[in-house]
């Protein structure tokens, strides 16, 4: 159940996606998509189920970044604002296997954004490059794990994705392994994707949530900490593609980051500013809500 | 209609393109039409900048909808 991210699994069990259902929408009881999960819920849900749900990618390509520097300019780190949405994710999927007697859950996480190049439409709008997509899926990832391992009430639950396998050690995308942008193809992935998730469903009962493993990748990945980089925004389009993460230890050592970034069409040299939050002046956060208010 | 009701009602109308009058206390993410939660930060930054004032982080995921924004504004 969920998002588009659900194709992949058509044909395996009943598969129902009421549409780009986002992470936030499954908080609330008040969204359509929710409602219309819900009523499928209501209707075939049997005690002793499985529930697969994919949800949080809209989240990650289009929504997160946009509304981030809001609350950055506020305090909150990236990692902190992720996890502050992922817990009430992970807190509504728990009401939701309570409610309806799920007996197992998996979320099955978001493939790893495509190449930047790769035109998107304005049905599958995103912001931020591959990478910036990229580490917040990590982030999102990351948080959802630290909600299992914190708060372990419903112990039947899984973490699964293909993300570390189609990344390297700086949260590029190896490829391009989505083939419109946003998706994974399921004659492609459909079946190693079924199978993984049937391991998991089919082991419940020797599932336990610290025995989560994503390999030696998300290992290395999984205490890196980002800050967004500052630079004059002033030019930046509501459309525009840019990369203002880094990882902190590169921060630290003050080094020019000569990642290009693209501005519409103009592709331009970043020179950014390293900024750690703890130094910020009141003028540089004045600098990212207007950011925020160009985004939007 | 009070003063904060005008300025919360004309932020919402003109993020959401709707007419003013379309919009009341009972108006709310998820249910009004164009309120999203994309659109809801539009709103909240509109009537910061209208109003002059910045909403606290914690604050910002529960003020969604036309009631929570103004019993919010009147606590301040």
């Amino acid at each position: 159940m969920g998002d588009s991210h659900t194709w992949v699994f058509r044909g395996r069990g009943v598969v129902y996606s009421p549409g780009p259902i986002t992470a936030r929408n499954f908080t609330s009881e008040n969204n359509s998509y929710k409602q219309d999960l819900d009523s499928v819920f209501n209707a075939m849900a049997k005690s002793g189920d499985s529930l697969v749900l994919c949800v949080g990618e809209v989240d990650m390509r289009a929504h997160y970044w946009r509304d981030f520097p809001v609350f950055y300019a506020r305090g909150v780190s990236i990692e902190q604002f992720i996890m502050n949405n992922v817990a009430k994710l992970y807190d509504a999927i728990q009401l939701t296997l309570n409610t309806y007697g799920f007996d197992s859950f998996v979320l099955w996480g978001a493939p790893a954004a495509s190449i930047e190049g790769k035109l998107y439409n304005k049905d599958l709008p995103f912001v931020g490059s591959t990478t910036t997509r990229n580490i917040l899926i990590h982030l999102f990832n990351l948080s959802f794990i630290k909600c299992m391992l914190s708060n372990p009430k419903f112990h039947k639950m899984g973490f699964s994705t293909l993300f570390y396998n189609m990344i390297d050690a700086q949260v590029n995308s190896t490829t391009n392994f989505v083939t419109d942008g946003v998706h994974l193809d399921e004659k492609l992935y459909g079946n190693v994707i079924w199978e993984i998730v049937s391991q998991i469903i089919s082991n419940r009962s020797e599932m336990v949530n610290e025995k989560i493993a994503l390999g030696a990748l998300f290992d290395q990945l999984k205490d890196h900490s980002y800050r967004p980089v500052l630079k004059n925004f002033t030019a930046v389009e509501r459309d525009s593609l840019f990369d203002t993460w880094i990882l902190l230890d590169d921060a630290s050592m003050n080094l020019p980051y000569d990642r290009k970034i693209s501005i519409s069409t103009a592709e331009i040299k970043g020179d950014f500013i390293f900024v750690r939050s703890d130094s910020m002046n009141q003028i540089e956060k004045s600098e990212i809500k207007q950011l925020a208010l160009e985004i939007q | 209609m009070n003063s904060l009701e005008v300025v919360v009602f004309s932020a919402i109308a003109e993020v959401l393109n709707l007419p003013v009058t379309s919009i009341n206390l009972e108006s709310k993410i998820d249910v009004t039409e164009n309120w999203d939660s994309l659109t809801n930060m539009d709103i909240l930054l509109k009537v910061e900048d209208l109003l002059g004032i910045t909403f606290a982080a914690s604050d910002l995921e529960q003020l969604n909808s036309s009631r929570s924004i103004i019993e919010k504004l009147q606590l301040n």
